[in-house]
């Protein structure tokens, strides 16, 4: 009966638009506000009204002032939160990542990446740690990420942490410069449909997931992705044939309460590229199954296992073909010891690792098999109400260099309620990857390039010093200090016409990074974020690595960004990101600015529409790469439609 | 068909596309959006017949105290007159940080004053008050805390404050909550004679006095 009444007043209101004149229009008004009274008067049920649980599900309409407890980390953590990647319109894993002010993010071309953490990127940067929901995504072939293999359903991340810096006496070898961890939404936190559908001039996709209950305790969700991305076009104006398609499913399960809580999920995707003349198509495909099990006691300590499988594959004639299982076993218990805390575990990796000869690169042998352990302690001592210190020991073990140790002490300083001073000095380690030691080129001996039999790993030494304030509920900032001492960083040597991978190269990195956040207006937040490098590497005595270290890393100098997010109305929501990255020299890119805007409107509750165009101010840019292959990536807009129930 | 004919019909079903739309939207829009005011102060209602204080002995009607937050009290003022939890009316009183906070059963500290939290934690322990924050975090010493993500207002629960504090929370509220911190006794102490047969039968009497109150 409402909405006929509503229906009425509408018809009403056009027939009498149509006649000008300012009565009409004033009766037109009042046809409105008399329709949207009515609605109101419809939704009378007010919060008060419902219970604990209906007042759980509400929608509410202002932005929070959010007033984020100061955190007492003493590392450089930047989180990027399910509203930042909501309103930031990406599309992708990768993208998202863009909104990190710690991380470059450079696109090569459609489906790769080049990311890293304080410099040293390249496509097969190696000295960050990237997990998805605890499982570790990087090759054993290199130490790296296959980006166009990792996927998953953006609305369902609940965060991602950025650590910048070596976070490796918690995390491991290979977090030499940084961590990146995808935590998803707990199923509980993921119930009910979400269904997305999208296209635009680069892509299209239509992402639906499904939660539900299981039985008393338990809760869990089903998902299925498809997407499907356009080439691109290189820079000397031929088309790269780098087409993705790619489909994806997977599911999380979680049962019992904070006290005692299991966790199973498990993905399985496959994608593929098209022809790439000039390189080789790619074909990547996998499955992975993972299984936690925590608990926290009445004695304040928790226990954490967990244990996943994972196959990933890789059809890449032209790079790095691989097949690869991974089996993993991580234990973790974390008690008080008076008023100070300790945590310490264990873990066990077995990785069976096969990479079929490519057009130009081997592995010599082929195929390899490794057992990896881990051992780790953390002390943080509660030195005053203020100071905390906390100790870090890891011991890893791998097959080429055996055992290596990761030391690391870190020390906050609650200076006020609202500033904390952090400083870090720490020991990370990159262990030889596959590609150290055992690539060959060309596939067929005699071979021109040769993994070092003898390389060794890479390490460094850091110091970190780090400053965190929030003068205001609506201001906070930090920024960090850093100098990466490196050691034995990877060079080819040559001997008798031949290249050989060894450790010739060391060197510091000294750099700035920060970020901030500012609530202009209960409907406006201004976010600012940046970096600044300086790389100082040189050969090491007996060294002749003739590239200067290029090879290690394509780094600009500094990288800026500002954000905007405005609520228009209580429906409309506006959102620009203003990135700069200063031009790349060897090979060079030029630098660019970017600008990427999204509007989004809330139709219902229930349903989103959102337009994101990225790269507004320029046709095409390059961002990685060399003039004569390298990809232009494109000005791009997306129509997005989000449902959910 | 003449192409003024076809161009008329075309703007029928165009205008008949519209209106269907405007008539579902709105018919959708039942679900209506709300001010993240009005469901912090529903919630502060409802803790109110969740929780149960030590000792015994609480006065007729139940206190919400209010500090820096003008909007969540003038909600509370708006939705509190002619409710109750059980036999018991509410009222509401905003209070500046440094006050004397007996009298007090919930205290509710706004965004804005969060640095006090601590000083106040401290307080609110001795005097079983329920301390509530606003985005805050359960490490200051609240013992719920409001969490704001996602255009949802939803709250979490350190079970070592209450424990702190001389509070029990019933079952159901901590299976509301979106997290609960880190110590989580066993059900039996914490839930100590808050069974589903005492909530049974408050529920009922609110029920009752709800229905009596707004026919």
């Amino acid at each position: 009966m409402r909405v006929n009444a509503a229906t009425e007043d509408r018809r009403v209101a056009t027939q009498v638009w149509r006649h000008r004149g300012g009565m009409a229009r004033k009766c037109c008004v009042v046809a409105l506000l008399g329709s949207t009274t009515c609605l109101a008067a419809a939704a009378s049920r007010e919060p008060i009204d419902m219970s604990i649980e209906e007042l759980s599900g509400l929608t509410v309409t202002s932005v929070s002032r959010h007033a984020e407890p100061l955190s007492g980390a003493a590392a450089s953590i930047f989180v990027i939160t399910s509203e930042d990647i909501r309103r930031s319109g990406a599309t992708s894993l990768p993208e998202v990542l863009r909104l990190a002010p710690n991380l470059e993010v450079a696109r090569i071309d459609t489906g790769a990446y080049a990311i890293t953490a304080r410099g040293f990127n390249t496509i097969i940067a190696n000295k960050l740690l990237v997990l998805i929901d605890g499982r570790v995504v990087y090759s054993e072939l290199f130490g790296g990420v296959f980006w166009e293999a990792q996927d998953v359903i953006l609305g369902d991340i609940e965060r991602i942490e950025v650590i910048s810096g070596p976070a490796a006496a918690t995390w491991g070898v290979n977090a030499v410069n940084g961590v990146i961890n995808v935590i998803t939404r707990k199923a509980a936190d993921s119930q009910g449909t979400l269904a997305t559908v999208g296209a635009g001039n680069r892509e299209a996709g239509v992402s639906l997931r499904q939660g539900f209950k299981l039985g008393d305790d338990g809760h869990m969700r089903l998902y299925g992705k498809v997407w499907s991305q356009e080439e691109t076009t290189r820079e000397n104006g031929v088309e790269a044939g780098d087409q993705w398609d790619r489909g994806q499913v997977g599911f999380r399960a979680d049962w019992g309460r904070p006290a005692s809580a299991f966790t199973l999920q498990g993905d399985a995707y496959d994608a593929a590229s098209e022809e790439r003349p000039g390189f080789a198509p790619v074909d990547v495909s996998g499955a992975n199954l993972l299984a936690r099990w925590s608990q926290a006691r009445d004695d304040d300590s928790s226990l954490e296992v967990q244990a996943y499988y994972d196959k990933a594959d890789r059809k890449d004639e032209f790079l790095l073909n691989e097949e690869a299982e991974i089996f993993d076993l991580q234990a973790r218990h974390a008690l008080p010891v008076g008023i100070h805390r300790v945590t310490w575990g264990g873990g066990y990796r077995k990785v069976r690792d096969k990479s079929d000869p490519g057009q130009f690169f081997a592995f010599v042998p082929s195929e390899q098999e490794f057992d990896l352990y881990n051992l780790f302690g953390q002390v943080e001592i509660r030195v005053t109400q203020d100071q905390n210190v906390t100790l870090g020991l890891r011991y890893e073990h791998n097959d080429y260099t055996g055992w290596e140790t990761l030391p690391s002490i870190r020390a906050a300083y609650q200076l006020t309620p609202s500033q904390l001073l952090w400083a870090a000095v720490s020991r990370p380690v990159r262990s030889p990857a596959r590609l150290d030691r055992e690539i060959v080129f060309p596939s067929q001996p005699p071979y021109f390039l040769a993994g070092g039999p003898n390389f060794d790993a890479e390490t460094a030494t850091v110091y970190e010093l780090g400053y965190r304030a929030q003068p205001t509920a609506s201001l906070s900032y930090s920024v960090t200090a850093f100098q990466h001492r490196y050691d034995n960083l990877r060079s080819a040597q040559i001997v008798a016409g031949q290249i050989f991978i060894e450790n010739g190269f060391e060197g510091d990195v000294t750099g700035l990074e920060g970020w901030g956040n500012l609530q202009v207006l209960p409907a406006w937040r201004l976010g600012w974020g940046g970096m600044v490098l300086h790389k100082d590497l040189h050969l090491k005595p007996g060294a002749n690595d003739p590239t200067g270290g290029s090879n290690l890393g394509n780094d600009p100098d500094y990288q800026l960004m500002l954000r905007s997010s405005h609520n228009l109305t209580e429906k409309h929501e506006l959102d620009f990101i203003i990135r700069h990255v200063e031009e790349l020299p060897q090979p060079e890119v030029p630098a660019y600015t970017a600008l990427d805007a999204r509007i989004g409107w809330h139709v219902t509750p229930a349903m989103e529409v959102s337009l994101a165009v990225r790269n507004l101010l320029d046709e095409h840019h390059p961002e990685f790469a060399n003039a004569v292959t390298r990809s232009e990536i494109e000005r791009s807009a997306f129509l997005k439609v989000v449902v959910r129930q | 068909m003449n192409s003024t004919g076809s161009q008329a019909l075309l703007a029928r079903l165009l205008a008949a596309c519209l209106l269907a739309l405007c008539c579902v939207a709105p018919a959708q829009a039942q679900e209506a959006v709300y001010s993240a005011d009005s469901v912090k102060a529903a919630y502060l209602f409802h803790f109110a017949g969740y929780v149960e204080w030590q000792p015994q002995s609480l006065p007729g009607t139940l206190t919400i105290g209010i500090i820096g937050d003008r909007g969540v009290a003038a909600e509370l003022r708006r939705i509190l007159p002619g409710r109750s939890i059980g036999v018991r009316n509410l009222k509401v009183r905003e209070m500046a940080a440094a006050d004397d906070l007996s009298g007090v059963q919930i205290l509710f500290v706004g965004q804005d004053d969060t640095a006090s939290i601590p000083a106040l934690a401290e307080k609110a322990r001795k005097l079983h008050i329920v301390l509530v924050s606003d985005d805050a975090g359960l490490d200051r010493g609240s013992v719920i805390n409001f969490v704001t993500a996602d255009r949802r207002v939803r709250f979490e629960i350190s079970l070592r404050a209450a424990e702190q504090a001389g509070i029990k929370i019933s079952s159901r509220l901590l299976s509301a909550a979106l997290r609960l911190k880190r110590s989580f006794f066993t059900p039996r102490s914490a839930l100590a004679h808050l069974g589903d047969e005492a909530r049974e039968k408050r529920e009922e009497k609110r029920e009752k006095v709800r229905s009596v109150l707004l026919s």
